[in-house]
């Protein structure tokens, strides 16, 4: 039981609040999306089909940058709903990178990332 | 009661009970096939699960059931190589969840491929390919070669294989056991590698965390990229190699695998505006030592934090 006794000296000094130290909306809202399960038909499982081998093919680690395939597979409402969301995660990303490349244009890191970021928003975005 | 009515009744009774049993649990499918021990199998269902267990036996037994909307379940193909598919009507947008079974030998090479269906694969050695959109995958298998993506499931491979990739945009992704070379990678999902002796990790996301709890060889190469997930290395060692720890704008966390972490006179890459406190954050940011092994430690992030931890 807390009393005056029990008080810590100098807490009520410290910050209420913290501020966390990245952006953590966009991946709430992926977790919010998460999972739902589609039914499909005939053609959207064969789209379907194509589109996990597509993915393969895209999300690859260190592609070389590389066109986004032709046909953009059809997707249900909620696994499109899903990829966008994370293809929103990934533009933002791109955005923070560009703009810290901008201050530090030497860094490998930063561009190894975002050669990383834009492959995976181009294979993201020829999912929808 | 008089003989054809009787029939014309029990024939009734024996419909209704047939169809309120499809109803309930859809067509059985009761199916066998030979097969050889190394042959190819193909299978593939829009929705509900594809469950396959290795077993003694040179052929395939094939349960389970079909909902009301599946045309066919078409086998094809010889024991050699079989294809085994859940045929839908042209232009079915709604599919409620077929169930297959599958048992097989151990050394068949397996392709499974599902929509929104679940794919669990348990004992096979051959290599394994699992692909599902919406759905889960998991693999239990003594494969050497392994390969399962989903869109929005988790994918979890527990394997000795010396070849594994596994993709997920939104799920999770948990690999265990693996030889070799293993590849990781999701957006918003985590990746987690564990109890492996992997001579080379490439691990990648954009949002989700990276965790490794590894073993590292001296020729191991170890390369874990994030933009805003966490990357935590948990490790009985560092071996002596080539380590390079960077952040730009998260954190490393101090470690006693990293000594004389954080240098005062350790310099960012960053743009320098000869700001003290810039200065001092910077030191938490980067950490990069030589080693004379061939091997290679490389954990990168743009905001998440980096954890190397003895265990």
């Amino acid at each position: 039981m807390n009393d005056d006794t029990d008080r810590i000296e100098g807490l009520e000094q410290l910050a209420r609040s913290r501020a966390p130290s990245r952006d953590l909306w966009p991946g709430i809202e992926a977790r919010l999306h998460a999972r739902p399960r589609s039914r499909y038909g005939l053609v959207q499982f064969a789209l379907a089909a194509s589109l996990v081998a597509g993915m393969a093919a895209l999300l690859t680690l260190n592609p070389a940058p590389g066109p986004a395939p032709a046909a953009a597979p059809t997707l249900s409402h909620d696994s499109r709903a899903i990829v966008q969301a994370n293809l929103s995660i990934v533009r933002q990303s791109g955005r923070q990178l560009r703009q810290a490349l901008r201050q530090n244009p030497e860094s490998a890191t930063l561009r190894s990332l975002l050669a990383s970021t834009e492959n995976r928003q181009r294979a993201l975005s020829a999912m929808l | 009661m008089n003989k054809p009515l009787s029939l014309v009744l029990t024939l009734g009774l024996a419909l209704a009970s047939a169809a309120a049993f499809a109803g309930r649990d859809g067509r059985p499918v009761d199916e066998r096939r030979t097969l050889k021990p190394d042959a190819r199998v193909e299978v593939s269902n829009v929705a509900g699960l594809i469950e396959v267990e290795a077993w003694g036996r040179n052929e395939l037994r094939l349960t389970g059931h079909l909902s009301e909307q599946v045309e066919k379940l078409e086998i094809t193909g010889n024991e050699s190589r079989l294809k085994i598919e859940v045929k839908l009507p042209k232009r079915t947008r709604h599919v409620e969840d077929t169930v297959l079974h599958l048992k097989v030998p151990a050394g068949i090479t397996l392709e499974a491929d599902g929509v929104s269906a679940d794919i669990a694969v348990r004992g096979v050695k051959g290599d394994v390919e699992a692909n599902t959109v919406s759905g889960d995958v998991r693999l239990e298998v003594g494969s050497k070669k392994v390969e399962a993506r989903s869109v929005s499931g988790d994918v979890t491979v527990d394997a000795p294989s010396v070849e594994t990739r596994v993709e997920s945009v939104s799920g999770d992704v948990t690999v265990r056991g693996v030889k070799g070379e293993v590849r990781g990678e999701t957006v918003s999902g985590d990746v987690s590698v564990r109890g492996t002796t992997a001579r080379r990790i490439e691990v990648q996301s954009v949002s989700g965390d990276l965790e490794l709890e590894i073993e590292l060889a001296a020729d191991a190469e170890v390369e874990a990229k994030t933009m805003s997930g966490d990357v935590v290395l948990n490790v009985p060692r560092l071996p002596d190699v080539d380590i390079e720890l960077e952040t730009y704008s998260g954190e490393i966390e101090p470690s006693e695998l990293l000594p004389g972490f954080p240098a005062k006179r350790q310099r960012s890459r960053r743009h320098d505006d000869d700001d003290d406190d810039h200065d001092e954050d910077d030191e938490n940011r980067e950490y990069s030592r030589q080693g004379k092994g061939p091997g290679r430690v490389r954990l990168h992030s743009f905001s998440g934090d980096i954890m190397v931890r003895k265990r």
